[in-house]
């Protein structure tokens, strides 16, 4: 019920898209009573009196205007309702944007990011329904039968009277049948859903059976497991339907006991015609909006599964806090991280334990070790990606946690082990990091990363798009424009995560030399590897899980062997 | 049109396996809703005639007639519901395999193709789509064209008139609601789904470039791309809404329409002395009460839009995907295996005939028993060796065999036991790492999935879960780190136990004191079987026996021939034509 409810304020702080979806709906239900009304009224006449038609032209006419108005509100409460929906799933749209980004690669990146983008593609679609169908629904489900049992009192007390007692029945015995039914209903639903990630997993996992042979395995596999799934929901649903079999008996027994009682009190003489016909056109009226709520029904519980995934994720804490008051941010690159701890949220292992390490201006230094030793961790915490939960890092003597997040991102360029590219040409993408750059420029620098013949072989050089997530160049090459990138930024501190590791060692000699080139001697350096030719960009390695050695000439010589490094730790 | 055309023959095709019981559903759904029709007239009829001070005793039929009918209805709708969701179950069953068959039955380069674009997980939902094709396209307007017509029979037979007259306004509402429905929102649906794939590209580039694009600023940038891409889907959507709503306001006029069409006729009737006056009311009311059953029929389009457009995504994976049958590939003769465990020469092969040439000549042979190692700048050709060996696929030019059988003439079975393969991406499925492991060897023993383990350095870590080896993996299980990932598919080829292990950067993502492990298992393992090994790592390098160096446009270095000297010389054979096994040779 909760997400339900924070649905509920989140429609109503679109305050004129809400009234106005809300109030057009009502009125079309107030006007499927009138219509009811001048219909009992015109066929009583016409009951009564056997008056020539044209007679009833004024009648007519009347009835005529309120069903074309009827219409048009029929229509405008459709898109009214529409946009309210468009409008809160566009607020909360953006919303989910900027929170995911704000808690970062850290938190998106991963075997999350398939279920975070369901979330944040299908599952705000999902809403839709609940702001354009079951919240209006609800509305006239709310009035429409109140309204039409004080018209039927007032014109015949009895009538009235019965349609007050049968009416709460309906709610009465949906709850009743419903709280059962419901929880059955709802562990169904978790199953069908289940069932269909099974689906979804197989077929993606495909090309995996394929290779040992197990695909045609899984054919008998698909088939017996929804024909059990079947034959199991068939036997829920029989219970689950009882709730709707309950709402129709007493909607259509209701309508049959006031036509009989009604017939009844017409041979005796104790109700007039027209009121008799005027309760039985609109008792119908009393159910219909009911009915057509128990028909929202999976639309309603859907919404409120995938608002509780939304919710969940915009109430996720961040760890940093978000507004530090502006400062400079320091251009003097002493990076020291004092005692550093990091645990990441639910692990009850830290994935950096006491990490010390100084890092004077214009130093260059390789982070060596084991998988797992938090080399990774290092260098997202730099980055403000995560934060320490423990000890602090400091730049020039400023505390990180101090420094504005985007400024400080300003003074770092960064290679990451899979580094992103828009669809966008080649040009594009370099200028993001640098918007001044020159072609002249460009081409410089990726000539010195060994992308100089792949860039002029492309069909429009520079001007190439790169194709979705720049899939048009192989791993290698898109190592080397993402290095290209960093190098055309110009910050005075480079973070470099494995950037050779998918080059063969012919490329990766020949990059270096160009990026040993680029560095220059005023640009900090911080890198990660596992490849002894990239160690030798370093001044000092340092290999974690070990201590940190201090050694500039070994880093030098070319017989250095990342294997015998790790020996030492 | 022509895809409108054919997914409309795959659903047909899927529709007529369970039709018995969607025709019984429909028929329940065309009674439902003729009992509420009966109860509106018979009640009137009811009302009309006790006005009349008819005696009692003459309303009894009418009084059971309103009672039989008030329940008829709810019996009828309930009995309806069972029958036509157990037919969607059916009819899922159906589609589920049918797809999984038309899939199965694919290349293998043809599949992880459609994985990288997320087409399998789009065949997932658009079989999702399909699952309420009969429940929302199929039965509204069957039902709907039924009671029109039995309710114009029915007031037919008071008066032919009135028959006619009442045929003609629900007529309107039976064509003209779902005629404007369609028309307003042509092309919608199609623009809709297109928008939808693109709002989930930028969410996909959003998450996972979320570390550049912090980095780089360049996150308003983003931001404004997913909210156009918002607006657009919204924009489609605002077009669905507006054509359902003036589909629903058609109905709304029908329903006003019909007494002032029939009121008039039927007041002349009465004067006229042809109908009584006491079924005036009925003749009005019928025609109202059947306006229900038109009421889904402006949703139904638009449901018929999707599901056309979900079958014809469907129907376009291939013949398999209606009821077809798996194919057969005949035994053949076992030949005794060659001096080789691998050989090309003059191989080609693309993945497309428009696309260029990922192997272009490239010949090279692997003698039985070795540990080689294949290098050479990314997009030569090495990984797309090594699905070809594994995956036995034909459609490359040239000779390719695998212990001197021709892979093209494999059958899938023979193709399993002779070679293993780990690629780049290992799926794990949401089973137990058990489940998992036994993928490859159904059969296997604790011993022997230990035994692999060890060989994968997977021991500590299987150790160090909370259930050991019936640990969860997959979506809603345990998440692996990609190095944990490798060593499992690892150890899964190395359960798979073939004489030829063939593996993508097995060591890429692992540090330097696993992969030596990793390494020395797999030397170990030479010269009972041989490995080929895909790698840049210069550990893997120094431990090879022979080392191939891929070139973009086909050529083969193997720098280090000196290495393959002490092996013994295989014996000789009749392939004398063939080009030196460890010499480079140039296409």
């Amino acid at each position: 019920m909760r997400p339900e409810r924070r649905l509920g304020a989140l429609a109503r702080a679109h305050r004129g898209a809400f009234l106005a979806a809300l109030s057009v709906s009502a009125a079309t239900g107030v006007l499927a009573v009138a219509q009811a009304a001048v219909l009992a009224h015109l066929l009583a006449r016409a009951f009564l009196e056997r008056p020539r038609w044209e007679t009833l032209g004024g009648e007519l006419g009347g009835f005529a205007a309120l069903v074309v108005g009827r219409a048009v509100l029929t229509w405008a409460g459709r898109r009214l309702s529409h946009r309210l929906a468009a409008r809160v799933k566009s607020a909360l749209h953006g919303e989910l944007h900027a929170k995911l980004l704000a808690l970062g690669p850290a938190f998106t990146r991963g075997e999350r990011s398939g279920e975070l983008i369901a979330t944040a593609t299908e599952g705000i679609e999902q809403l839709d329904a609940f702001f354009s169908r079951v919240l209006p629904q609800r509305v006239v489900a709310g009035l429409v039968p109140l309204g039409v049992i004080v018209v039927v009192a007032l014109k015949d007390g009895a009538s009235g009277a019965l349609l007050a007692v049968a009416a709460p029945l309906v709610p009465i015995f949906m709850i009743l049948i419903g709280k059962q039914a419901q929880a059955r209903n709802e562990r169904q639903w978790v199953e069908l859903r289940r069932m269909a990630a099974h689906f979804l997993d197989v077929i993606q996992g495909l090309p995996t059976l394929k290779l040992v042979g197990r695909s045609r395995h899984q054919l008998e596999v698909i088939g017996r497991m929804t024909d059990r799934f079947a034959s199991t929901t068939m036997g829920v649903l029989r219970v689950a339907f009882l709730s709707a079999l309950v709402l129709e008996l007493v909607a259509t027994l209701s309508t049959a006991l006031l036509a009989v009682t009604l017939g009844v009190r017409l041979v005796s003489g104790t109700v007039g015609f027209e009121v008799a016909l005027f309760v039985l056109l609109l008792a119908p009226e009393l159910f219909a909006p009911l009915r057509a709520l128990g028909a929202q029904h999976h639309a309603g519980m859907a919404a409120a599964t995938a608002a509780e995934r939304i919710f969940a994720l915009l109430d996720e804490p961040l760890t940093r806090a978000a507004q530090v008051p502006p400062r400079a941010v320091p251009s003097r690159m002493e990076v020291r991280f004092e005692d550093v701890t990091y645990q990441p949220p639910g692990s009850p292992v830290p994935t950096l334990e006491r990490f010390e390490l100084t890092v004077s201006p214009g130093e260059r230094v390789a982070l060596v070790g084991a998988s797992g030793v938090g080399k990774s961790t290092v260098l997202d915490l730099l980055l403000g990606f995560r934060e320490p939960t423990q000890g602090r890092i400091l730049v020039d003597g400023v505390p990180l946690a101090a420094l504005p997040l985007e400024g400080w991102r300003k003074q770092v360029a960064w290679v990451s082990q899979r580094p992103y590219f828009f669809d966008a040409p080649v040009r594009d993408n370099l200028l993001l990091a640098q918007p001044g750059a020159s072609d002249a420029e460009l081409m410089r620098i990726l000539r010195e990363v060994e992308l100089g013949p792949v860039i002029a072989r492309l069909p429009k050089g520079l001007d190439t798009p790169l194709g979705e997530r720049g899939l048009r160049l192989s791993g290698g090459q898109r190592q080397r424009l993402a290095l290209a990138r960093a190098l055309l930024q110009d910050a005075p501190l480079l973070l470099l995560d494995e950037p050779t590791s998918q080059l063969d060692d012919v490329t990766e000699a020949a990059v270096l030399h160009g990026v040993k080139r680029l560095l220059g001697r005023e640009k900090t350096l911080l890198l990660v590897t596992h490849r002894p030719a990239a160690l030798r960009l370093a001044d000092r390695i340092v290999v974690m899980g070990g201590r940190a050695l201090r050694t500039p000439e070994r880093a030098a010589s070319t017989s250095l062997h990342h294997a015998s490094a790790v020996e030492h730790s | 049109m022509k895809d409108t055309g054919s997914g409309m023959r795959l659903l047909w095709s899927w529709m007529r396996l369970t039709w018995p019981r969607l025709a019984v559903a429909a028929l329940l759904g065309t009674l439902t809703i003729a009992s509420s029709v009966a109860l509106t007239v018979v009640s009137a009829g009811l009302i009309c005639h006790a006005a009349l001070r008819v005696p009692l005793a003459e309303l009894q039929l009418a009084i059971v007639g309103v009672r039989f009918f008030g329940l008829s209805r709810a019996g009828l709708r309930y009995l309806e519901r069972l029958v036509s969701h157990s037919a969607t179950f059916a009819l899922l069953a159906k589609m589920r395999t049918a797809c999984y068959r038309a899939l199965e039955a694919m290349r293998p380069a043809q599949l992880r193709s459609l994985g990288r674009g997320d087409v399998l997980a789009r065949v997932v939902s658009d079989v999702e789509t399909l699952e309420h094709f009969y429940l929302r396209v199929v039965a509204p307007p069957l039902i709907a064209l039924a009671i029109t017509l039995l309710t114009s029979a029915l007031l037919a037979g008071w008066s032919p008139a009135l028959g006619l007259r009442a045929l003609a306004v629900l007529g309107v509402g039976l064509v003209l609601a779902p005629l404007l429905t369609w028309r307003m929102s042509r092309g919608a649906g199609a623009a809709e789904v297109q928008a939808r794939a693109s709002l989930k590209a930028a969410w996909v580039d959003t998450l996972q470039g979320a570390g550049d694009l912090l980095m780089l600023g360049a996150q308003e940038r983003m931001r404004a791309r997913t909210g156009q891409e918002l607006s657009r889907v919204q924009a489609a959507q605002s077009r669905i809404a507006s054509a359902e709503g003036a589909g629903n306001a058609v109905g709304v006029l029908v329903g006003g329409l019909i007494p002032l069409v029939l009121l008039p006729c039927a007041l002349d009737l009465v004067r006229g002395g042809d109908l009584g006056v006491a079924d005036l009311a009925m003749m009005v009311l019928a025609p109202i009460a059947a306006l229900e059953a038109l009421a889904g029929l402006p949703l139904a389009v638009q449901a018929l839009g999707h599901s056309l457009a979900a079958a014809s995504r469907l129907q376009a994976l291939g013949p398999g995907a209606g009821a077809g049958e798996t194919e057969h590939t005949p035994a053949r003769v076992e030949s005794a295996p060659g001096p080789f465990a691998v050989e090309a020469y003059d191989l080609h092969y693309r993945y497309d005939a428009d696309l260029p040439w990922v192997l272009e000549g490239t010949s090279l042979a692997v003698r039985t028993g070795t540990f080689a190692v294949l290098t050479g700048e990314s997009g030569a050709g090495k990984s797309t060796l090594l699905h070809l060996l594994a995956e036995a696929q034909a459609g490359y030019g040239g000779e390719l065999q695998l212990a001197g059988q021709e892979v093209r003439d494999l059958d899938e079975e023979r193709r399993r036991r002779k070679v293993a393969l780990v690629t780049q991406s290992t799926h794990l499925f949401n089973a137990t790492l058990r489940d998992n492991l036994r993928l490859a060897q159904p059969g296997a023993t604790d011993a022997e999935l230990h035994r692999a383990a060890e060989g994968a350095c997977l021991t500590e870590w299987i150790a160090s879960l909370p259930d050991g080896l019936d640990s969860w993996m997959g979506e809603e299980g345990l998440r692996l780190s990609g190095g944990e990932r490798q060593r499992v598919a690892i150890a899964r080829a190395l359960l798979q136990d073939t004489p030829l292990l063939l593996l993508d950067e097995p060591t890429a993502e692992l540090d330097a004191v696993t992969e030596q492990h990793v390494l020395e298992h797999l030397k170990s393992l030479c010269p009972q079987r041989t490995v080929l090994m895909v790698t840049h790592r210069p550990a893997a390098l120094a431990c090879a026996d022979v080392t191939f160096r891929l070139e973009l446009g086909g050529g083969v270095h193997t720098p280090c021939p000196e290495r393959t000297a002490s092996l013994p010389d295989p014996e000789t054979s009749s392939k004398t034509s063939r080009p030196d096994a460890w010499s480079a040779t140039n296409a």
